[in-house]
């Protein structure tokens, strides 16, 4: 389960999260909408012990993963931008990350295998990551999370610089894996992956919460018909008052 | 383009001395005394009139447009041919002639603004001082020429080392490379200062004629630095851990996807590489001086055990303290993955630094042994050269990792290579920390052979636990540290 309370960032005078507050449930898929720069990033950034918060509380599994070593094997990360190291070759870094996250020897050669399988990436996994186009190096992020079959999963713009076959297979993916039971906090801009996936819909913007519930429910709330025109509605409505 | 650069540039400046204000100051203090330091040995080897140890003008010359070049030609690979953000500019329709030239002029203006501060610092200590050097006027012409020269000596053979092809690669270095028998023929001191300055021109012009008619190849060459293999390249998959299982675990996966890489950038063959050709140096001044070298002073005993000494202390600096200075920069934006990982800072500032440590037998081998058994010396010299070489690795590698942590260069684009300021302030603390905790394991060695060697395992064993303390800084610091690149 993935808990935030009150969580403030700021960068000097600026802040950047002015006291965010939500709660992913094992099962759920939980996400954030949000302008550039509305603090989302920031959030996965504090929830995955990437950054320090400047107050509040960040919770996985009752861990809070900046001051807590062990609360990192509680989840799965996967970062907006596909910075890997690209001299190792794809699966000799699923096999550093996914020993580092304690998987068996034999466990995680069988699982590197069956990711980069179900990912396509097998006849690339023994070539420099170097080699890799950004959708490849995205498919591996994505393998990275999902190395230790963690029982939370926080992604960051998952589907950027994929192919609509496969943004629609990590679409399938993220439903199947809350299914499973995983909580899976995501961030994206694409609104109509939204619709397509999520349980709980936050829209953030200026560092608050302006906007939450089911999709179902902002519908009827907003009284509009896709996600974007709420979106649309809401963050306008938040800038015309400022 | 160059514009964008020197903003970058001073604005990257900037910063870190406003962060750093007393880290600038100390900077300062220590590049000064090392100036005024090596202004006094001039003259006092210049006083000593001893032909053996005075070296020629023209050495001095050839050496230091040597360093220059060497300098240049590794700035152009970090920052030009391995920098993936070159491509914002071939994908514009500007000319590949002019990317080239604005890298080179890049490399120029680093190289004259560092040699512009140096010798405004000489001429004020010389002018302070009252200091005389045994140098005219015309020596310093033909060193400013040579420092001109010596960037674009060094773009041009870093860019043709980095072609795809390896014949290539080997006629271009080999044939463009005569540039520096020409530079060291052009130096004898039988031509004319003005000869040779003439020369000098001529050689530059050449250069530059180079670098625009082989501009082609600058962008095969950065091509060919930052693409990767697509084959593979180790079949790590099935002999996954090359490391002993009695390494912890996460120490061992981080060590070994350290070194797998460090091997494939080909840092680990070239600090290798360097600290063979120290070896191999050491023997060809011994082969010149033979085995008692007259120096004077009744210096001559002296010699080769500092010049071992010497030696032993560049190979470590090249293999030690500078991986260890870039261990965190150099991941940069790729450190969320260690960070995220539940691996505690201690295992990955073990399992980082190993990669340097685990080498360091080797390497103490390759510096110490072939030099010292050719000169006969006794056993215990050989134990107390490799204890002594142990506690440099113990002591340099715990400064480098600190300091690499509290002063890191996340700039991808010089892929986190340690500024000058965090470079020189580490070697000089190397140099005075090594001199304190050798110094007196050697004054002990004089008086007594087995109570100095004893002393000097006494003091690498100081020296390791200096390291832990050192490595244990630097796992709080990382702690602390947030990643947001």
């Amino acid at each position: 389960m993935i808990e935030v309370k009150e969580l403030k960032k700021n960068y000097g005078n600026y802040q950047a999260l002015k006291g965010v507050s939500l709660e992913v449930h094992p099962g759920s898929v939980f996400v954030l909408l949000g302008s550039n720069g509305a603090g989302k990033t920031t959030l996965i950034k504090i929830l995955t012990g990437l950054l320090r918060s400047s107050g509040g509380v960040a919770l996985i599994d009752g861990f809070s993963v900046w001051d807590n070593v062990e609360g990192r094997e509680r989840f799965g990360y996967m970062p907006e931008h596909p910075h890997l190291y690209d001299r190792l070759t794809g699966r000799e870094f699923l096999d550093v990350m996914g020993s580092l996250r304690g998987v068996e020897e034999t466990k995680l050669s069988q699982r590197i295998q069956i990711l980069s399988e179900q990912l396509e990436l097998d006849r690339v996994i023994d070539s420099e990551i170097s080699s890799y186009s950004k959708g490849m190096k995205q498919k591996v992020l994505f393998a990275n999370s999902l190395i230790n079959d963690p029982p939370n999963l926080i992604l960051d713009e998952p589907t950027s610089g994929l192919d609509p076959r496969f943004t629609r297979y990590i679409k399938r993916r993220i439903r199947g894996e809350a299914a499973e039971g995983k909580a899976i906090l995501m961030s994206t801009h694409i609104t109509s992956i939204t619709e397509d996936i999520a349980d709980k819909v936050a829209i953030i913007e200026e560092g608050r919460i302006v906007a939450h519930g089911g999709v179902g429910e902002l519908y009827n709330k907003y009284d509009c018909d896709t996600i974007e025109e709420v979106f649309v509605e809401v963050v306008n409505h938040v800038r015309s008052n400022n | 383009m160059f514009s964008t650069e020197i903003i970058r540039s001073y604005r990257v400046s900037r910063s870190k001395i406003s962060e750093h204000p007393f880290m600038t100051l100390w900077f300062l203090i220590l590049l000064i005394a090392g100036i005024w330091m090596t202004l006094i040995v001039i003259v006092l080897i210049a006083e000593m009139d001893e032909p053996f140890i005075n070296p020629t003008r023209r050495d001095i010359l050839f050496s230091l447009f040597f360093i220059l070049m060497a300098k240049a030609s590794a700035e152009t690979s970090e920052d030009s041919l391995r920098n993936h953000s070159l491509k914002y500019y071939f994908v514009t329709p500007i000319r590949t002639v002019k990317i080239a030239l604005s890298r080179l002029l890049k490399v120029f203006w680093y190289n004259l603004a560092l040699i512009a501060f140096v010798m405004s610092l000489v001429t004020l200590l010389i002018h302070v001082q009252g200091i005389t050097l045994p140098a005219d006027s015309m020596f310093f012409v033909k060193l400013y020429a040579l420092i001109i020269l010596a960037p674009c000596v060094g773009f041009n053979l870093a860019v043709f080392s980095h072609q795809a092809s390896l014949k290539d690669k080997i006629i271009l270095v080999s044939v463009y490379g005569q540039v520096l028998t020409f530079v060291w023929t052009i130096l004898h001191p039988s031509l004319s200062p003005s000869t040779q300055l003439v020369l000098i021109a001529i050689l530059l012009l050449y250069s530059v004629f180079i670098t625009l008619i082989t501009t082609p190849m600058f962008k095969n060459a950065w091509i060919s630095g930052i693409k990767g293999k697509n084959h593979n390249v180790l079949r790590f998959h099935r002999r996954k851990d090359f490391l002993p299982s009695i390494i912890p675990p996460g120490i061992r996966k981080v060590a070994q996807g350290e070194i797998l890489r460090r091997w494939r950038n080909r840092q680990i063959p070239a600090t290798i590489g360097v600290n063979l050709i120290l070896s191999i140096g050491l023997l060809f001044i011994y082969r010149q001086l033979g085995p008692d070298p007259d120096i004077g002073l009744d210096l001559g005993k002296y010699f080769y055990p500092a010049l071992i000494g010497i030696t032993i202390y560049t190979g470590i600096v090249v293999h030690s303290v500078i991986p260890s200075l870039t261990l965190f920069s150099r991941d940069g934006n790729r450190l969320w993955g260690f960070r995220t990982a539940p691996l505690d800072s201690r295992s990955l500032v073990w399992g980082k630094a190993s990669s340097s440590l685990l080498f360091s037998p080797l390497n103490s081998l390759v510096l110490v042994l072939p030099i010292t058994m050719v000169l006969e010396y006794p056993p215990i010299f050989i134990l107390f050269a490799l204890a002594a070489s142990f506690c440099m690795y113990f002591l340099f590698t715990g400064i480098g990792v600190l300091m690499g942590v509290v002063f890191p260069n996340f700039d991808e684009s010089n892929r986190g290579a340690p500024d000058v300021m965090t470079m020189y302030s580490s070697l000089m603390f190397c140099l005075i920390t090594g001199t304190f905790f050798l110094g007196i394991p050697t004054a002990v060695f004089q008086m007594d052979r087995i109570l100095g060697l004893l002393t000097c395992i006494f003091f690498a064993d100081m020296a390791a636990l200096v390291m832990v303390i050192l490595f244990k800084m630097t796992g709080k610091r990382y702690s602390d540290m947030e990643v947001s690149m």
